[in-house]
């Protein structure tokens, strides 16, 4: 006895159009953007970095691609420390999907696995490496991090006004 | 009333079953000791301490699952983590391997012994003989057996029993599958994974379909916009007589939430949710939902409907977005 999916309960992608989310994202320069997000990561993973936790990365580049806002970078391990650099067309892991998604998946109020299912997140090379991303992410007590709440709150708050502006 | 017992692969997910209403929370040590072997997930000693402190605190039981098979060569590895679990102080050990069993009933007689899924008991003569050798105190049944079967079982077993009332199915013959093996060389039920990591490629194609990949093998295309599960080769599609499709299992979850007045009634000691390997938020969506149903159930066992609310926020998390009674459900069982 099969219950066939009736609906699509997590919030589906936006409607509006891909260039109004990627126009002001685009208009500054990659290195910008790679340098935000290497300074936020180091700050998130502050205890992990020093706890070795993501020592597997060692020699690995993972591509983070946000498929609205026309980013995509790779990250790499270099001195114990997280570096974003724009993507220069290899990666041993990509990981893509829209903002909005990564959003769910950061405020944890989403599973990756769930997105996955769903065809909203996709992962493609080396699988045991998007474990590991995976559940380092999972794993992280979020209270261990400095300014988790204020993070934490400006994510939650991002995933509803995301929510609001661009739902069906 | 029924015991909810629920998945943990990390410490924020374990907090996420605590606070949402489990009854027990279950979980493994960081290697091949346990059925969820994947690269980065579970408990190392100091996490394993931190869960044990944060469900005493609450009144949360944890079990710790030991539910491999160990080999000569290895044994010693299933021997220490019988040790540091008893060690922990936790609630129960979930064990497969008679081996492992032997030890742990000799070494530490007071502590519960449970038996694993992985071990595969689905009669009474089973369930006797593990209570007699190693008084194993509670058996959690295989998702082989229809209803009608698990009735009858609750009937004679000597032992209380624990049945799946949610998560990702698979082709159902625990302990004994080989089909990961033959694909990828690793067995799942010594090596703790099925489908390991390692063995998995998932690739895009331009016309939007996803090709699933095992040891190279093509198991799986989804075309685009359909549902994915998981990599493994029991939820593959194949040419079988000119067709193509799903020859030996769907992709699809096991919701026994329209069971669950049955359940109660014929004495099921606890309900387990399946799922170690995903997120903190699958946990806390599914431990809510069961908490919500088991509750009302215990009420009001005559009235009892699952909410329709319930079952869209289960489906939202099923393995290719669908659910089933699955074994339970088969009346010619």
């Amino acid at each position: 006895m099969i219950n066939s999916l009736i609906y699509p309960k997590i919030p589906t992608l936006p409607s509006l159009p891909v260039s109004l989310l990627a126009a002001p994202v685009t208009l500054l320069p990659e290195k910008f953007h790679a340098t935000a997000i290497s300074k936020l990561l180091n700050l998130l993973l502050e205890s992990a970095l020093q706890e070795g936790e993501l020592d597997f990365l060692d020699g690995q580049s993972v591509s983070v691609e946000v498929i609205d806002l026309k980013l995509r970078f790779a990250l790499s391990l270099e001195h114990e420390r997280l570096v974003a650099r724009p993507w220069q067309g290899q990666d041993d892991l990509n990981l893509r999907g829209h903002l909005y998604d990564f959003l769910l998946l950061a405020s944890r109020q989403e599973d990756s696995d769930t997105l996955f299912f769903q065809r909203r997140l996709k992962m493609e090379g080396s699988t045991d490496l998007g474990l590991e991303v995976k559940n380092l992410l999972d794993g992280m007590d979020m209270e261990s991090v400095r300014f988790h709440k204020p993070i934490d709150f400006a994510l939650q708050r991002s995933v509803g006004v995301y929510s609001r502006l661009f739902q069906h | 009333m029924m015991e909810l017992v629920c998945p943990a692969g990390n410490l924020p997910s374990l907090k996420a079953a605590v606070d949402n209403g489990a009854d027990a929370v279950y979980i493994g040590f960081k290697d091949d000791t346990n059925a969820r072997h994947f690269a980065g997930l579970n408990f190392n000693d100091k996490r394993a301490g931190s869960a044990l402190q944060y469900a005493r605190e609450r009144g949360v039981k944890v079990f710790v699952a030991i539910n491999t098979y160990a080999q000569t060569s290895t044994f010693k590895r299933w021997q220490e983590a019988v040790d540091r679990a008893a060690g922990l102080g936790v609630n129960a050990l979930i064990l497969a391997d008679i081996g492992v069993m032997d030890y742990a009933s000799e070494r530490y007689p007071d502590l519960n012994l449970h038996l694993s899924v992985q071990a595969s008991a689905t009669n009474q003569a089973a369930l006797s003989f593990y209570h007699r050798h190693f008084n194993i105190r509670r058996a959690v049944l295989p998702r082989v057996l229809s209803i009608k079967q698990v009735r009858q079982l609750a009937e004679e077993s000597p032992i209380p029993l624990e049945v799946f009332g949610f998560g990702s199915l698979c082709v159902m013959v625990e302990g004994r599958c080989l089909l990961s093996s033959y694909t990828t060389g690793q067995s799942p039920n010594n090596y703790g994974a099925c489908s390991p990591g390692n063995a998995v490629r998932w690739q895009e194609k331009p016309d939007g379909s996803l090709e699933t990949r095992l040891n190279g093998v093509l198991i799986d295309r989804y075309e685009a916009g359909e549902n994915a599960g998981y990599p493994t080769l029991c939820k593959g599609r194949f040419q079988v007589n000119g067709n193509t499709f799903y020859a030996i299992e769907e992709p699809t979850s096991l919701n026994s939430l329209s069971i669950l007045p049955d359940l109660q009634k014929m004495g099921i000691a606890a309900l387990k949710v399946e799922g170690r390997q995903r997120s903190p938020a699958y946990v806390a969506q599914v431990t809510r939902v069961l908490r919500a149903a088991i509750d009302s159930c215990h009420s009001n066992p005559d009235t009892f409907q699952a909410q329709p609310a319930w079952l869209a926020e289960l489906e939202k998390v099923s393995e290719g977005a669908q659910t089933t009674l699955g074994a339970y459900h088969r009346p010619w069982q």
